[in-house]
């Protein structure tokens, strides 16, 4: 399992995913914090359909504001990690390299195990990198609306900000894992993408808004959950729960699929 | 017997090759050819200076052993009842037409596609269980496959990270391959060629014991196809044994000592190249008047030789004629003592294409 992590972590090294998705994080990264201080308002505006309500001023001078807007960006950032985490293995499949990967490591369980380790430690290290950014962006954006910062740096801020990176990373492995177990069912990179996307976006949403109850149940929006610390629609631990549980289905499917199925491609 | 001329002993090993880290010794790409090639069977150190286990019922010698091979997919049998042998120590084609079950063969012997029913050993080790045998054994299935974005060499650092390959060996590879100057090219910049000729670098990290390659010639250029033939004789000879599919029937014929045909999953043929080949020998007889023909092919079937009319000709099949040299004779004395005068007399070896599809079309082979 080391040196199939250890291949992994050489493959995540190239410049297309280092530069790629090292933009395309600090993106997300940036706007989510930058749009968390410019609409923060200063009255109470109240949650609807389990959305996410506008902070308020004091909400953002409080020991958690510096990582709010990282928190925020915890959902399409989340898209983001899902999207690498599929192509990952469905690039196997396309590009022929999961024949060459299965001869090397005939041992299906390490092979896989050790790959998917290796994607959840480059998601922790560039979640970190992310948070530090959204931090560095916010102190700047919240001093220029006149947002208080002193609490931020307090320890209850620095225990707040572990916090946020912890259920942030959580998160976000989640979203990969839905997207991995996806990518080694369907192999096929357009199939994969479109099945994943059109549930997470689109449908996941219009579901939102016709059914109160979606937030308990629709694994996308418990995972948003799970990264903001729970909301009002859905608690901390019912959303850390179900979400977990969705997301070991989700990867012991792909491991029963993985080691029984015929590499024919 | 295939030619296997002290030709294919030229390398281009560079000098600077480590030493191989698992084994202790000198570089063994280098190493002189053993004067009897000795199969890396069951109980014996490898090329790799490891031991491979001594399952029951592995017969000595045999690198890949098969009994009832099959695979199907739905109604579809696609590998049928494959009895296999593949001789350590011997360079063996594996050859049959599109969609006759040799990639899916393959396949089922590098474990990335379970067999339907039957079994089988590779190294001595049962197919049911690769991760005994794959360590010693070097691939190229289909078209090579790696990562476009990386360069050719980080490709195989890629490869040798996760078999546990200390990647010191790359330069060697590449250089024997004829990449030493072109392995940090990006891959999605390769030619064609220079892809085939990485993907055989990739099968040779680890010094394998059994190389596995499907048509390794995809795409070479004439001197490349040259090369690969040299590369194969010169692997042979360091001690490894090679099992190469090809639709390349001349390059089969010139480079392998062992062949095996199958069509339809089904095998067709098993043995020694030159056996089949030499069943599609045949002596051509032409007599002074035509006339004469028939009366010689019913004194020759007598004898029990089996002529054809070709034209103004007699073929006389010699595909059951354990003496050449004595067929022609009696020849020469059935005519002489029918006072039939010969204007031809004349001995015509077959090629392996030749022979390949006569057994193909349906003609029977024992």
């Amino acid at each position: 399992m080391i040196r199939s992590f250890r291949s992994e972590l050489l493959k995540l090294s190239r410049p297309s995913i280092v530069l790629g998705g090292g933009a395309a994080l600090a993106g997300f990264t940036a706007l989510a914090t930058v749009l968390t201080f410019t609409t923060a308002t200063v009255t109470i505006r109240p949650a609807q359909n389990g959305r996410y309500p506008t902070a308020t001023f004091a909400e953002l001078a409080a020991p958690h504001g510096l990582t709010r807007g990282f928190a925020n960006a915890a959902g399409l950032v989340g898209v983001l990690v899902f999207v690498l985490f599929l192509t990952s293995m469905t690039a196997e499949y396309g590009q022929g390299t999961i024949r060459v990967l299965l001869t090397r490591q005939p041992r299906r369980a390490r092979l896989l195990a050790g790959k998917f380790i290796a994607l959840v430690a480059v998601i922790a290290a560039a979640m970190a990198a992310a948070e530090l950014l959204s931090a560095a962006i916010a102190v700047p954006v919240a001093r220029a609306r006149g947002i208080a910062t002193t609490e931020w740096f307090s320890g209850g801020g620095l225990g707040h900000a572990a916090a946020d990176y912890a259920n942030a990373l959580l998160a976000v492995a989640l979203f990969g894992t839905v997207g991995f177990a996806l990518g080694v069912l369907l192999r096929s990179t357009p199939l994969a993408l479109g099945v994943g996307l059109a549930w997470l976006l689109p449908l996941e949403n219009i579901v939102q808004n016709s059914w109160a109850g979606a937030v308990h149940w629709l694994p996308g929006l418990l995972f948003g959950a799970v990264a903001r610390g729970g909301t009002t629609g859905v608690s901390y631990p019912a959303a850390v729960g179900l979400a977990l549980g969705y997301g070991a289905c989700a990867f012991l499917v792909a491991a029963l699929t993985f080691l029984r199925r015929d590499v024919s491609t | 017997m295939a030619d296997r001329g002290t030709s294919g002993s030229t390398r281009r090993v560079m000098n600077t090759t480590p030493t191989n880290p698992a084994s202790g010794s000198r570089d063994p790409l280098r190493r002189p050819p053993p004067a009897e090639p000795t199969p890396p069977a069951a109980g014996q150190a490898t090329r790799r200076g490891a031991v491979l286990p001594s399952p029951n019922g592995a017969r000595a010698g045999l690198a890949i052993e098969t009994e009832g091979l099959t695979k199907r997919y739905g109604a579809r049998t696609v590998v049928d009842g494959l009895d296999l042998e593949v001789p350590a120590g011997v360079i063996a084609g594996f050859v049959g037409p599109n969609g006759a079950g040799k990639t899916t063969t393959l396949r089922m012997l590098l474990g990335l596609v379970s067999p339907t029913a039957g079994e089988g050993r590779v190294l001595g080790v049962a197919l049911t269980e690769p991760a005994g045998y794959l360590p010693y054994l070097g691939a190229l299935i289909e078209s090579p496959a790696f990562y476009p974005g990386l360069s050719g060499q980080r490709n195989l650092v890629v490869q040798a990270t996760l078999a546990g390959i200390d990647p010191a060996w790359i330069p060697a590879v590449l250089g024997r391959v004829g990449l030493d100057e072109r392995g940090t090219d990006p891959y999605k910049t390769s030619s064609l060629g220079m892809k085939q000729r990485l993907g055989i670098a990739a099968a040779l990290l680890g010094e394998p014991t059994l190389l596995i390659l499907d048509e390794p010639t995809n795409g070479l250029d004439p001197a490349g196809i040259r090369d690969m033939r040299d590369l194969l004789r010169s692997l042979n000879q360091d001690g490894a044994t090679v099992f190469v599919s090809s639709h390349l029937l001349g390059e089969v014929q010139q480079v392998c000592d062992w062949l095996v045909v199958i069509d339809n999953g089904r095998r067709r043929y098993q043995g020694p190249t030159g056996n089949l080949v030499a069943e599609g020998d045949v002596v051509v007889v032409g007599c002074q008047s035509a006339a004469d023909l028939p009366t010689l092919e019913k004194l020759l079937a007598r004898r029990g030789l089996h002529a054809t009319r070709r034209g103004d000709r007699l073929s006389v099949d010699l595909a059951r004629v354990g003496d050449i040299n004595e067929a022609v004779a009696e020849i020469s004395r059935i005519a002489a003592a029918e006072h039939l005068i010969l204007v031809e007399l004349s001995l015509t070896k077959a090629t392996l294409e030749d022979s390949y599809l006569n057994l193909i079309s349906g003609n029977p082979q024992p």
